[in-house]
Formats: C-alpha cells, sequence, structure tokens
C-alpha cells in the first residue's frame, strides 16, 4: 500500500519573520542599533520592537497557555522583562529568539503559579478558552472545522509542558530548528526527540479522543 | 528490519522537509509505509501537522492599543547590568510550605547525625568498611568493534553523602569526540552532564551524585541519537526506543 506523502501549508499565515536572508540581515543590525539607542536612554525606541514582536509574542503565549484572557496580559509582562533585562541582552543572539525565550518562560511562570506543579502544564484549557480556540475567524482556514480545532488545542494542552512548548515553536509557530534551539537552549538532539515524542503523544490523545 | 526509533526518525525528517525527493531516505520510507500500519502512522501524522500549522492565525490584534499599554508601563530607563555582588546583596522572599520545612528540618538532621559520625572516634578497622567505602575500580572494558559505543554498566558507590549515591557512569567509546549523558535525572537535557576521558583510553566517565531511586537514562555520543547502555537493563521508552534503567 502505497502512502500519500503530499501534505499542505498553504492555510497557515506567514511568519513575520519569514524574509529573505538580506532582510533579515539588515534587520539583525537595525535591531542592535535600536538596542543600543534604547540603553543610552532613547526608551521610545522600544516601540518599534513591540510593534514588530508583538504578534510572534501574544501568538506564542496563546498557543503555549490556551487562554485568551491571560494572552494580553503575559506578552506586556513579556515585553516589560525584556526591557527591564536590556542591559543583560548579548548582541550576538536575535533579539527575537531572547524575546521569545523570555515569552516561553512567562507563560510556563503562569501555569506554575496557576495550578502549581507539571500537572498544571498538563492541564486543558477550560470549555471557553477551547471553544475561543476554535473561532478565530480565518476564511483561509476553512479547511479545518471549528471542532477540529478545538480538539487539537485540547490535546495540545494535555501534553507535559516540555512537549507542548518544542510542538508548539516547532509544528504550529515552524520555527527552524535552530532558532528553537535558541530559544529553550537545547541541544539539537534532544529538541529533535522530543519534536518526535510530542508529535507521537498528540497523535495518540486524539485517536483516543476519537475513539471515545 | 528497521528498528522503531528509526522509523521515527525518517518519519520526523518527512515531516519537517528534510527528505529530499529521490533520496535513498525517501525511498526508504516509501518501502517502510508499504506496511499500511506504518502508512496510516504516517498519513495520520502528516494530517496532524497541517491542523497544528492552522493553529497558527493570527491573535486577534488590538494593534496600537497594545503597543500603547506596554509602552506606558515601561520605566523611564532600562535598569543597569545586573552585577553579581547586587545579586547577593539583594534580598528575596521564599515562600516554604509546612511539608517542605519539615523535609529541610530532616534533612538538617540527617546531616549533622552524619557530621557527627564522620567527626566522631574514628572506628576499628573493621567497622570502617561499613562507613564509607571507597568507589570501586573500574571493570575491565570489554573489546569493541570500531566505531561502535559500548557502555560500561554505571558503578553505584555507596558513597552516601546528604541523601545522594555517588554513581559512576562509563561508557567505551574510542572514536567519540564527545560523550554525555542524559536522563530524568537533568530532563534529559543533553549538554550539561559531559562525560571525560582525561587518559586518552577511550573510556568515558562521569561521577555524579543521585538520589536514591530508579533512574532512565541514555548516553549521546558527538550529539547523535541517545542510546542505551548495552550492559544495563533496558526498557521501552515508549517511542519505539530503549531507555536504560539504573536502581540504587
Amino acid at each position: 500500500m502505497a502512502v500519500e506523502l503530499v501534505r499542505t501549508r498553504s492555510d497557515a499565515p506567514p511568519r513575520e519573520d519569514a524574509n529573505h536572508h538580506g532582510a533579515d540581515a539588515d534587520r539583525l543590525v537595525e535591531e542592535r542599533l535600536w538596542v543600543e539607542l534604547i540603553l543610552e536612554g532613547e526608551v521610545n525606541l522600544f516601540r518599534r520592537l513591540v510593534e514588530r514582536y508583538q504578534g510572534s509574542v501574544r501568538g506564542v503565549i496563546l498557543r503555549l497557555v490556551g487562554s485568551p484572557a491571560d494572552t494580553d496580559d503575559l506578552a506586556q509582562q513579556a515585553f516589560l522583562r525584556a526591557f527591564q533585562a536590556l542591559a543583560d541582552f548579548k548582541t550576538e543572539l536575535r533579539f527575537s529568539s531572547w524575546l521569545l525565550r523570555i515569552a516561553v518562560n512567562a507563560a510556563k511562570d503562569h501555569l506554575k503559579s496557576k495550578k502549581r506543579g507539571e500537572s498544571s502544564l498538563s492541564s486543558e484549557p477550560t470549555p471557553d478558552e477551547a471553544v475561543f480556540a476554535g473561532h478565530i475567524e480565518d476564511p483561509e482556514d476553512a479547511s479545518l472545522s471549528a471542532e477540529r480545532r478545538a480538539e487539537v488545542h485540547a490535546a495540545l494542552a494535555q501534553l507535559p509542558w516540555k512537549y507542548r512548548e518544542v510542538l508548539v515553536l516547532k509544528s504550529v509557530e515552524e520555527l527552524p530548528y535552530e532558532e528553537i534551539q535558541r530559544i529553550l537552549e537545547l541541544p539539537l538532539t534532544t529538541l529533535k526527540i522530543r519534536v518526535v515524542r510530542a508529535r507521537e503523544m498528540l497523535r495518540k490523545l486524539l485517536e483516543e479522543s476519537n475513539r471515545r | 528490519m528497521m528498528k522503531r526509533r528509526d522509523q521515527l526518525e525518517l518519519m520526523r525528517r518527512r515531516l519537517d522537509d528534510e527528505l529530499p525527493p529521490g533520496s535513498a531516505e525517501a525511498r526508504e520510507l516509501e518501502a517502510l509505509c508499504q506496511d499500511p500500519a506504518r502508512a496510516a502512522e504516517l498519513a495520520a501524522l502528516e494530517r496532524l501537522a497541517v491542523e497544528l500549522g492552522a493553529l497558527r492565525t493570527p491573535v486577534p490584534d488590538d494593534g496600537a492599543d497594545f503597543v500603547a499599554r506596554v509602552m506606558r508601563r515601561l520605566p523611564d530607563r532600562v535598569p543597569a547590568r545586573r552585577s553579581a555582588l547586587g545579586w547577593l546583596t539583594r534580598p528575596f522572599a521564599l515562600r516554604v510550605t509546612p511539608a517542605l520545612g519539615l523535609a529541610a528540618l530532616g534533612i538538617l538532621v540527617a546531616t549533622g547525625v552524619l557530621i557527627s559520625r564522620l567527626a566522631g572516634p574514628r572506628p576499628q578497622p573493621a567497622a570502617s568498611s561499613a562507613s564509607v567505602s571507597t568507589p570501586p575500580a573500574p571493570a575491565p572494558v570489554a573489546p569493541l568493534d570500531p566505531g561502535v559505543s559500548l557502555a560500561q554498566a554505571p558503578t553505584a558507590t555507596n558513597q552516601l553523602t546528604s541523601q545522594l549515591i555517588e554513581v559512576r557512569f562509563m561508557l567505551s567509546a574510542p572514536n567519540a569526540r564527545a560523550v554525555t549523558l542524559v536522563g530524568d535525572f537533568n530532563d534529559w537535557r543533553g549538554d550539561e552532564l559531559t562525560l571525560s576521558d582525561p587518559d586518552h583510553d577511550g573510556v568515558w566517565t562521569l561521577t555524579l551524585p543521585l538520589p536514591p531511586g530508579r533512574h532512565a537514562y541514555q548516553f549521546v555520543v558527538d550529539g547523535g541519537e541517545g542510546r542505551p547502555d548495552p550492559n544495563a537493563v533496558a526498557v521501552p521508552d515508549g517511542f519505539g526506543g530503549q531507555n536504560s534503567v539504573l536502581t540504587i
């Protein structure tokens, strides 16, 4: 039996940082300059960084915590933490990787404080949250029903944190492994093993939920 | 018959667009998918990949309002870099539950008892072997096929230090450039626990204090896939691979 190996990703919107190499390098230089000027007192330049990355930060946080009600506040906290730690930012890093690391940690801290312990990080979103996840309007996503979207989102929320974070960054945000390495500070091998395990766990969770 | 671990890795590479069309690996995957069960598994993972990608919808955007709210919360300037001295002298709040307090008290008492015993009169030779023993010499390592890493079973010594037991992990890997240890004791992080081979005899070792109990682990050679210790008990990891298990 042959298997159909073709898949499409046309229903996913392009990433904010999906520019070509030249523009990417320009962006890095530009951001390093902004950071230097902000450190010298040009605080208003931080607005440019917030404008550029608010979509990524809010998206990653929403996918990790599953709660739109908490997303904005956590995203604000992430930017605030980044600003307060900006003197410690190492310019050889990408600002986006550094910022997403802060955002992932903010999401993790939030879930820990909400229900303390690993089990809280495996909790399902409340029904309202799951419904929200299925109700984001996007005509291009008509191929995925709201019900199925909610199922996938709920299964994702059941994964232990270390699997959820790699799957959100790799399979939802579609970041390259090198970028995720910088964000999570994990070796490539560990990262790939976690992605394989996360996908297997999610597949089994969804199969079980379909059998019920 | 391809190992389960290799099957999953091949599927991962397919899902992550790392298999060039027409490559030997791509053909290997197609051959694997002649098995209907594997074909169904890959198809399910492919569907899941598309569904996960579709979750990446834009978060409802309140645009300028969000930016304005962030900017309003910013202090006037970026705080200065945190110095080590500042960290040492800055007070911090510590939240302790009664259970944690009791556990800490227990550890303190146990440590006090241990110190008092060690500082007391030196026991007679017959009794000394029962208090603290030295780690046993490494067992001879079996000759290896070139390129094959073979693990020396971890040697648990009974050097008791505050509830921790020192365990020596050994791996014979003459051609390796780097060997690390991953396990549930370090959350499977691959870059923290590095084995060393100072005398360049191809035997890599690391001594690690671990709490009593059951520990699952693997060795990682040259940043490759984790591999179980062939001289230790192995159990399925639930994903087609195997973890080595050490019980101390």
